[in-house]
């Protein structure tokens, strides 16, 4: 075998016992993509520049697509296989392609993670990471509030793979600690909750979980590395629906897992069989729409905050549910989040879930649609769409309450949003 | 993969190992419970792997005896021997130690198998003998075999004198007293134990990756799994060779200290014995010289539940603890033989 230090590899002298093997964890996996200086450069240019892939024969700026399935073999490629490093050598798209690795390395780099994992969905890749990171008869504790597909996964379907879980307020950390079992794996909670923007003790929760020899694994989809990276908060991997704010254009369903390259490596292992890898097409979309993720982000959150002040003084506006309003009741998402905390609001209108779908009617600029995160406002309700799946009691528990519309806030001028929300709120009170 | 175990993840833990010590200790629980039936039940308990917890699901009914078990097995029922989980953990870890060797050294290999001859308490060492097949040559395998002797855990753990730290209490509790079942009397008290320590021939297979089967030599028992933890390469798909020797060993005092009670008439609504010992990796991996690979900081607690005296109770589990041939095979340094036969794959179908 070749000297691979590329791979980790030191020598490659037979080793005689176990201490003699010399294969180390590297990040990545990687191409000869630039590597982000991490002393000198902002998250700004690292959002540009990260994980972008060079052709050296061409000198394309841009990554390209590498759409194939499949790569010839050379000896680097058996070698991979009969030593174990398959997931560093182009050797099948469902093990990894060169259009992944870039937007990985891009992702790793903004999250600063060893490794990322790309998959087909942010469902798929909370669906592999709870079931590569716990074990028959292991123990999963979530908020009761988490997105209805990752409720639905935990509650519909661990069970069935022998995993146990436990639903608690995931904003107490006194009834996160009661609910620990012997056989606790892995906390699983969102940092900020869809769609009422909860926001967890994430540091005393990875307190917490560190001296009770738990994993961390955090959903950070509404505040993106750009607002809160958790892995320099302890977290052990952090996942997003890069569906919504990573790509920003919805025109891209996937989803990422980032941490350690020991537990990135594990849910890559668990995908191989599973199968939820992403296109290599996806993959390249994904990896442009990062490239201005800093700069969509600054505006989803300049904007939600205008929306929100304006909804808190608005004529048949109940309630707004928005960490800059007065009386948001978890404050420490301000310590968390200082630069930020995404770009949805949620409010009540008066005339419930009536009043609601009227003002939905009325509304001109944002498309009545699910999902969140794009370029152009969304908004929808959730007692209808994302917790269609709760009755009206369970919605109330856990506070969602009649009239809610969530609103996803895109990148259009503020003062648009804002009158055609004024505008709709008033053609509903005529 | 070589031998389908993934030797870069292997080289991995280690090299981490080396930075981050902290990763390298395992602390292994079991416990067996009596609570009335004529068998045990024996649970893994969840593993301090490093700095995770990893949730063990394994269950199964223990016998006291062989013919309990015979019984048992003739009903549908799958139950284990003391004597059969003790001998299983020791040759499993002797078998996936080797297995390693070989793989860290290159070698395919084609079979690997160890039948363990263990006299249970008739003063004769324990014997292994082992048959490879391999890409390695006899020399170079017996390298690896002398390798494993000094580095696979349950191995050291037997031929090294070791101490098991035993605490004892009481649990009151209010309800019925269930009836221990009274051991069929013999002539002699030694009599009826020393029937229960038949020589124990052991088969140890390898599968594939690190999983292995186990059985015993003229049992009509089914194959016991062995694996390693998911974070060792294993599946979870069965106890591994330590949990096996700790279910063993605190099965073993759970029969005795039964015995002893029901020869004392004392009221008890069942008890439970349960075992637990720390693995470095370092020691079994080479990468600490000073570290020993064998089972370190074993300790066993017996808590009993009923309206029994504690004192009576602490002076009865001693002496099950002292009566208890696989705690005296853990606790005194035994001799241990070993026979190879090693054949070498022909060159062409080697990789």
């Amino acid at each position: 075998m070749k000297l691979y230090s590329a791979f980790g590899f030191e020598t490659d002298e037979k080793a005689a016992w176990l201490d003699e093997l010399k294969r180390r964890r590297i990040d990545g996996p990687r191409l000869n993509s630039p590597v982000p200086d991490k002393a000198n450069q902002s998250r700004d240019t690292v959002c540009v520049h990260a994980g972008t892939y060079t052709d050296p024969t061409t000198g394309a700026v841009g990554t390209p697509i590498f759409q194939t399935t499949t790569f010839r073999f050379g000896e680097q490629s058996y070698d991979a296989f009969m030593e174990g490093f398959t997931r560093d050598v182009p050797i099948y798209s469902r093990y990894g392609n060169p259009s992944q690795w870039a937007v990985q390395q891009k992702i790793a780099a903004l999250e600063g993670a060893e490794s990322t994992l790309l998959c087909a969905s942010g469902m798929a890749a909370i669906a592999t990471t709870l079931l590569a990171l716990t074990s028959h008869d292991g123990h999963i504790i979530s908020s009761n509030d988490v997105y209805g597909g990752s409720y639905n996964l935990l509650r519909e379907d661990m069970h069935q793979w022998g995993r146990d879980v436990s639903f608690v307020d995931g904003t107490d950390i006194d009834a996160i600690e009661a609910a620990i079992k012997p056989t606790t794996q892995l906390f699983f909670f969102e940092t900020l909750t869809n769609p009422l923007l909860k926001a967890i003790p994430l540091r005393e929760i990875v307190a917490l979980a560190h001296r009770r020899k738990i994993l961390v694994v955090l959903d950070n989809t509404f505040l993106s590395p750009i607002f809160l990276r958790p892995l320099e908060l302890g977290a052990d991997i952090v996942i997003h629906s890069a569906t919504k704010y990573l790509n920003g254009h919805s025109d891209v369903t996937a989803g990422v897992a980032s941490g350690s390259r020991k537990y990135v490596d594990r849910i890559w292992a668990q995908m191989l069989k599973l199968g939820g890898s992403c296109d290599p097409l996806s993959s390249f979309l994904l990896e442009r729409g990062l490239k201005t993720l800093h700069l969509r982000m600054r505006t989803h959150h300049a904007n939600a905050m205008a929306l929100a002040a304006a909804l808190s003084c608005m004529p048949g506006v109940k309630t707004v549910h928005h960490p800059s309003i007065e009386g948001y009741r978890y404050p420490w998402v301000h310590d968390l989040c200082p630069d930020g905390q995404g770009g949805v609001v949620s409010f009540e209108v008066e005339g419930g879930d009536a009043g609601a779908l009227n003002l939905l009617d009325k509304l001109r600029l944002p498309a009545v649609a699910t999902s969140l995160g794009g370029v152009e406002s969304l908004v929808s309700l959730p007692f209808n769409t994302s917790h269609n799946s709760l009755t009206q009691d369970q919605q109330r528990k856990i506070g969602i309450q009649p009239g809610l519309v969530r609103y996803s806030v895109g990148i259009e001028d503020a003062h648009d949003i804002i009158t055609d929300i004024r505008n709709a709120m008033e053609a509903i009170q005529a | 993969m070589r031998n389908g175990i993934n030797v870069a993840a292997i080289s991995e833990i280690a090299n981490e190992i080396k930075l981050f010590p902290q990763e390298a200790l395992y602390r292994y629980e079991v416990a067996v419970r009596w609570d009335g039936a004529p068998a045990f039940t024996g649970r893994v308990q969840p593993l301090l792997a490093g700095t995770t917890v990893s949730a063990r699901p394994f269950q199964l009914r223990i016998a006291p005896t062989r013919e309990v078990a015979e019984q048992a097995r003739a009903m549908g029922e799958d139950a284990r021997t003391p004597d059969e989980l003790f001998i299983a953990g020791l040759g499993g870890c002797v078998l996936i130690t080797t297995l390693m060797g070989l793989t860290t050294k290159a070698y395919a290999i084609s079979r690997l198998a160890l039948q363990i001859d263990a006299p249970m308490g008739k003063g004769e060492d324990i014997a292994y003998r082992l048959a490879c097949c391999s890409a390695g040559n006899a020399q170079e395998v017996a390298a690896v075999v002398d390798m494993v002797q000094n580095y696979s855990p349950n191995h050291r753990t037997l031929v090294e004198a070791n101490e098991v730290q035993l605490t004892v209490r009481t649990v009151r509790t209010h309800g019925d007293v269930l009836v221990m079942a009274q051991a069929p009397k013999s002539a002699s008290p030694d009599t009826a134990r020393n029937a229960r320590l038949d020589r124990l021939v052991m088969d140890c297979e390898w599968e594939r990756s690190v999983q292995l089967r186990s059985r015993v030599v003229t049992s009509s028992g089914t194959d016991l799994l062995i694996d390693v933890p998911k974070s060792m390469g294993g599946i979870d798909k069965a106890p591994n060779p330590q949990e096996y020797l700790l279910l063993g060993a605190a099965s073993s005092v759970a029969r005795e200290f039964h015995e002893l009670a029901t020869d004392a008439k004392l009221k008890l609504s069942g008890f439970e014995v349960s075992m637990s010992g720390l693995v470095d990796l370092q020691g079994i991996m080479r990468i600490d010289p000073e570290v020993p690979p064998k089972v370190q900081e074993m300790a066993c607690s017996l808590t009993a539940f009923g309206e029994a005296d504690e004192s009576q109770c602490r002076a009865l589990a001693q002496e099950a603890l002292n009566r208890s041939h696989q705690m005296a095979l853990l606790r005194q340094p035994m001799k241990i033989g070993i026979e190879g036969s090693y054949e070498t794959l022909p060159l062409e179908t080697q990789w």
